[in-house]
């Protein structure tokens, strides 16, 4: 036991040990919190001031994001502060210090399962924290819609909690307000028309009701109708809200007996939060032209009165709907902004209204700032910080001398966000990049020298070259200098800068730099160098006809459409589904320059939003890639025609030559009923000859299972050897049967999950694994290459007794016949000879030590190298896992001498947590979604491209660099020795020569 | 000098048998010299393998000493039965370094050994799945 796990570890340390000076150079990673939610105002971002020190305050943007994090951004540069990923479910509280994102205070309130309300994700949940002499507040939090509690914020006790009497009624509480001594929760009451405001009141010490009244009101919206109001000065809080046209508003009291008063004219079309209702009791309501008008707290009076009203703020074809915020400074004053974008100046203009400012009537000022929405799209939320006052001491010169300095944090359409103090951008975040929907790898063109010289005469050319060769002792120079002492490349040294002298990217000398290309769910399209994860271009995915709705663009899949290869700069065609905001479904390619982003079809200029192409009107089923001479994107629609890419005569002839031995497995049916079901395609005369699939064969899995995904080998590599040679030296052929397709499914039944290795293109199922799925949760992660199928799921609590439990890893290989030395020649006979189906499955599962996000196999040139398996854990670290250690034929017992030729060693269950093996060496990658590898120029490398929340790549070798010099290689001494040796035979001749013609002589 | 012929064939059964003698003492250093793949070994091994083909080479000159009078000394058909007999012992001194050859693991015997150099046609049928996308959706 012992040798076998020290053999493990020999191992391990031979194969993938990073050296601590190639951290950091192989591999980069970037750390993203993902794009912040902006459509509620209680989860979107904020900047907020923390003491530091004693005497020094710093601010943080705090922000929760779609990607599940909760993140605090350093302002200074856009550094991540804190990053604190949550887990679902809505029913714990959790306290986070601001600067440093340790975690408090943690407290269950209640079962996830039991939260019944869950669109948008911050309904029916409020807090509100009450000062006390302790350093830590305590908090009022309400959750679930209907209970609240008073949390002590330094022990976590739950001081008091109540409950609403009747849960089932149609009140849900969405908003709270606390004072020193009483509580109100305001709620909707639902009936048919429309909601009706309900206020409850309790008493802040103990929770007791004190009164519960229906306010007669119509909300038509929602929460975000209602807003309720603090102030600082001590006057009562109040509760504005709209209803129809009109903003009404009453004062809270314990008794509840205020009567609602309202503006006098319903003239407005909404109101909107600034989240300056807390303690300085302002917001925004829109007028029913478009302006806006800033409302306070009347502290003199029982309501609430407009302050402020935005010049020129009414709807205009001049600028775009203009967005609100509030923000505060360091003294706490609040601020109004005003956000748009001006189409007269092609800039974003902000006002900001000060209302404390020229002795409390209020100031606004205003300035432009040059947003980049080409690049970024349109701004979708802005958060303001007014840090400073300058010139607040009013110069009597300049009455107007009032500027204030504006900080804003700006979230985009795109993804990206950006901070930018008054006109000057301080830095840009691409957060999209942590929702990658699909990235690819694509080659670098080579460095080419270019001679150009057509049209030469003989005597110019005779001139040319003698002008030429005054190069030619600097040339010899440095070859004799680079031949003696030069350095090689070595396979851990930094490598040259991506863009050569006419501005064209290079590869490198072992082909490490690549382009990945990376899609992002908030479409924008990214090309970033695969050496340092600089973003080299990026490009805007445009709507086309559904700009004018509004759409989604989800990218599905990318396609290398043409390879330094083929002789041109690559390319690639990104595959896209676009859901309209009238619930139209398009799919849409873009064809794109992958050095440049420039649109291969050249239908949008350089710069702008790229143009796609609608292929299909409607949804696609599946897509298919014809490699090749001509390399055509074949996509199906849902009424299974064939749509091809490019539509031209070479790929409709390069279609028709392969159509006959076209074998189709699509997913067909409904979610939860899917089948997989085979096609082929035909010709139908009565459409013009355009291609039709039509279904072959069904898989006879059960009637309650229903197809989740299906895996396909994940590499179109060459497979370098045809068999595994055994200790007796007879062989294991490969099963390489180039159909073969791993099929995940849930069974609706019982809770079990299966994967079915399938033939695609007779349907019949090689091999079969029935799993447990803890609560119905089909978790099955699978990688597929050549003969070697390794998946994992997570083994929960089992049915036998003495079953472990955890995340289990099992790797199957296929092999030819039944025995050793059975040869079918799977990848070339017929999938209908009987023989394709004779296989022999050697399997043998092992156990992991965390939970795994992601998995993959390495992919090299040439396929000689071997394949290990990179996994992603999900205690944030990827590692790869050798192939040896999960070995199927690995024995249960002491290895016998054949079995250790063959470098097997002994079965172990566990597959060590070895820190060794681990890629992501200090870095911490978070959630990763996906793995993709990528072969070098070097047959013994191969690059990883991690993503998910954050991004990592590095590159591995999984047998070791055998392919280059190692790097304490000593070239000056093999240079010299050879020298020296040369040296002595030249000296030594002519004194051996003299020497033997003496000897002849005086013999 | 009927004695000294007598004395001659007898020299050369002698002879003939020489190879068979020394069998015992090359397997005894075989069986020493391991199953690896060493130097040493190695040399044992090309040894046994060389030496039958050494002697045949030269056979008749080998056996001209013991040629009787009156004959060819070189020729082929003198001493038939010695020859014959000189032949089936370094044929057994090769089967010895062959049977090391073998258990050394130096002669391709197995499929292993043939495995690189098999081939495989053409893919019938065009692998469409291998640049599948994934169904997410």
């Amino acid at each position: 036991m012992l040798l076998s796990l020290l053999a493990v570890f020999a191992i391990i340390g031979l194969t993938s040990a990073l050296h601590a000076s190639e951290a950091g150079v192989v591999d980069w990673q970037k750390s993203l919190v993902g794009v912040p939610l902006t459509y509620t105002t209680s989860l979107s971002p904020a900047f907020h001031r923390v003491h530091d020190t004693v005497n020094t305050t710093r601010s943080v943007i705090l922000t929760a994001t779609g990607n599940n994090v909760l993140a605090a951004l350093d302002p200074v540069d856009g550094s991540v502060a804190v990053a604190a990923l949550s887990g679902p479910g809505g029913a714990t509280l959790r306290i986070f210090d601001a600067l440093t994102g340790q975690l408090l205070l943690e407290n269950r309130l209640h079962a996830p399962s039991s939260g019944h309300l869950s669109e948008p994700i911050d309904l029916g949940t409020a807090l509100s924290l009450q000062p006390t002499e302790n350093t830590r507040p305590h908090i009022f939090v309400l959750t679930n819609g209907h209970s609240v509690r008073l949390i002590d914020g330094s022990t976590g006790d739950m001081k008091w909690g109540w409950t609403s009497a009747d849960q089932t009624s149609k009140v849900i509480y969405t908003k709270l307000v606390a004072t020193s001594s009483t509580v109100y929760l305001i709620g909707l009451s639902k009936s048919i028309q429309s909601n009706t405001l309900h206020i409850t009141s309790l008493s802040a010490s103990t929770g007791e009701l004190i009164e519960d009244v229906d306010v007669p009101s119509n909300i038509a919206e929602g929460p975000a109708d209602i807003i309720p109001l603090t102030s600082v000065s001590g006057a009562e809080p109040r509760l504005a809200w709209f209803d129809r046209g009109a903003i009404r508003s009453m004062l809270l009291t314990p008794d509840l007996k205020d009567k609602p008063a309202s503006t006098k004219e319903a003239r407005y079309r909404r109101v909107i939060d600034v989240n300056l209702g807390e303690e300085r009791g302002i917001f925004v309501a829109i007028q029913h032209d478009g302006s806006a008008r800033v409302f306070r707290i009347d502290e003199e009076g029982p309501g609430v009165k407009a302050i402020w009203e935005f010049a020129d703020s009414a709807d205009s074809g001049r600028y775009a709907p203009s967005i609100y915020s509030g923000g505060l400074d360091k003294e706490g004053n609040p601020y109004v902004s005003r956000v748009f974008w001006s189409h007269v100046l092609g800039k974003a203009s902000v006002h900001v209204f000060a209302p404390h400012l020229a002795d409390g009537k209020g100031l606004v000022s205003g300035f432009a700032f040059p947003f980049d929405t080409r690049t970024h799209g349109i701004i979708n939320h802005v958060c303001v910080l007014c840090p400073h006052m300058n010139g607040v001491a009013v110069d009597n010169a300049h009455p107007g001398g009032f500027t204030v300095l504006t900080r804003l944090f700006v979230t985009t359409t795109t993804g990206a966000v950006q901070f930018w103090q008054r006109d000057v951008l301080e830095w840009t975040r691409e957060e999209s990049l942590a929702s990658i929907s699909a990235a690819e790898f694509v080659d670098l063109p080579e460095e080419q020298v270019v001679h150009s010289h057509n049209a030469e005469s003989f005597v110019q050319r005779v001139v040319r070259h003698i002008i030429d060769a005054k190069d030619f002792p600097r040339y010899l120079a440095a070859f004799v200098n680079r031949f003696l002492t030069g350095s090689y490349e070595t396979t851990s040294s930094v490598l040259p800068s991506a863009v050569n002298a006419s501005g064209l990217l290079t590869r490198d000398t072992f082909g490490f730099r690549k382009v990945i290309v990376a899609a992002t769910g908030f479409g924008k399209i990214y090309g970033l160098d695969s050496s340092t994860g600089d973003v080299l271009w990026s490009r805007i995915l445009g709507l086309g006809w559904a700009a004018e709705v509004g759409a989604v663009i989800r990218p599905l899949k990318i396609y290398v459409t043409r390879t330094v290869a083929d002789g041109d700069t690559p390319q690639v065609v990104v595959v896209t589904q676009r859901r309209a905001e009238n619930t139209l479904v398009d799919t849409v390619l873009f064809h794109i320059d992958a050095l440049t982003g420039e649109d291969a079809r050249g239908a949008s200029p350089s710069g702008e939003v790229l143009q796609g192409l609608d292929i299909i009107s409607g949804p696609l089923v599946d897509m298919f890639f014809l490699p090749g001479e001509k390399k055509v994107v074949v996509l199906i629609d849902e009424f299974l025609g064939v749509h091809l890419y490019p539509d031209n005569d070479e790929s409709q002839e390069a279609f028709t030559k392969v159509a006959k031995s076209l074998y189709l497995p699509l997913r067909a049916g409904v979610p939860g009923n899917r089948r997989l079901v085979g096609h082929q395609v035909h010709p139908n005369p009565e459409l013009h000859d355009h291609y039709f699939a039509s279904p072959i064969w069904t898989t006879d899995f059960p009637a309650s299972e229903d197809v989740l995904s299906i895996i396909r080998p994940s590499h179109s590599q060459p497979v370098a050897s045809l068999g595994k040679v055994l200790g007796n030296r007879t062989t294991l052929y490969k099963y390489l049967n180039p159909n073969l397709l791993a099929v995940v499914t849930a069974s609706k039944t019982v809770s079990k999950c299966s994967i079915y290795v399938v033939d695609s293109v007779k349907g019949s199922i090689l091999y079969h694994v029935s799993l447990p799925a803890p609560d119905g949760d089909c978790d099955v992660k699978a990688n597929l290459v050549e003969n070697w199928l390794v998946y994992t799921y997570y083994n929960g609590e089992g049915d036998r007794l003495g079953q472990t439990k955890g995340q289990t890893l099992v790797s199957v290989e296929f092999y030819e016949g039944n025995k050793p030395d059975d040869k079918t020649r799977s990848s070339d006979i017929s999938s209908y000879s009987e023989k394709s189906t004779h296989i022999t499955a050697y399997e043998q599962a092992f156990l992991l030590p965390h939970g795994i996000t992601a998995l993959s196999s390495t992919a090299t040139k040439f396929g000689i190298t071997t394949k290990d398996i990179i996994v992603a854990y999900q205690n944030n670290q990827i590692q790869s896992i050798p192939r040896r250690l999960l070995d199927p034929r690995r024995p249960k017992r002491k290895p016998t001498s054949e079995e250790m030729e063959e470098m097997l060693i002994q079965y172990d269950p566990l597959l060590p947590y070895e820190p060794r093996a681990v890629l992501s060496h200090n870095y911490q990658v978070a959630n990763v979604q996906r793995v993709i590898t990528s072969p070098a120029l070097l047959e013994s490398t191969s690059l990883v491209f991690a993503y998910g929340l954050d991004l990592f790549h590095t590159r591995v070798t999984p047998s070791g660099t055998f392919d280059v010099l190692s790097e304490n290689f000593n070239k000056a001494q093999l240079v010299f020795t050879v020298g020296g040796l040369l040296a002595a035979i030249i000296i030594t001749k002519p004194m051996v020569q003299r020497k033997k013609l003496r000897e002849r002589w005086y013999q | 000098s009927s004695s000294y012929e007598q004395l001659k064939e007898k020299r050369a059964w002698d002879v003939a048998i020489a190879p068979a003698k020394s069998l015992p003492m090359q397997a005894f250093m075989l069986y020493m010299s391991g199953g690896g793949v060493q130097i040493f070994s190695m040399g044992i091994v090309f040894m046994l393998l060389l030496s039958p083909f050494k002697n045949l080479a030269s056979i008749n000159s080998a056996f001209a000493p013991f040629a009787p009078a009156k004959t060819d000394p070189k020729a082929l058909t003198t001493l038939p039965l010695q020859k014959v007999a000189y032949l089936a012992c370094n044929v057994l001194t090769l089967a010895l370094g062959l049977w090391k050859c073998r258990s050394m693991g130096l002669l391709p015997t197995g499929t292993g050994d043939w495995l690189a150099f098999e081939t495989r046609g053409q893919v019938r049928r065009l692998a469409l799945s291998e640049n599948g996308y994934d169904w997410s959706c």
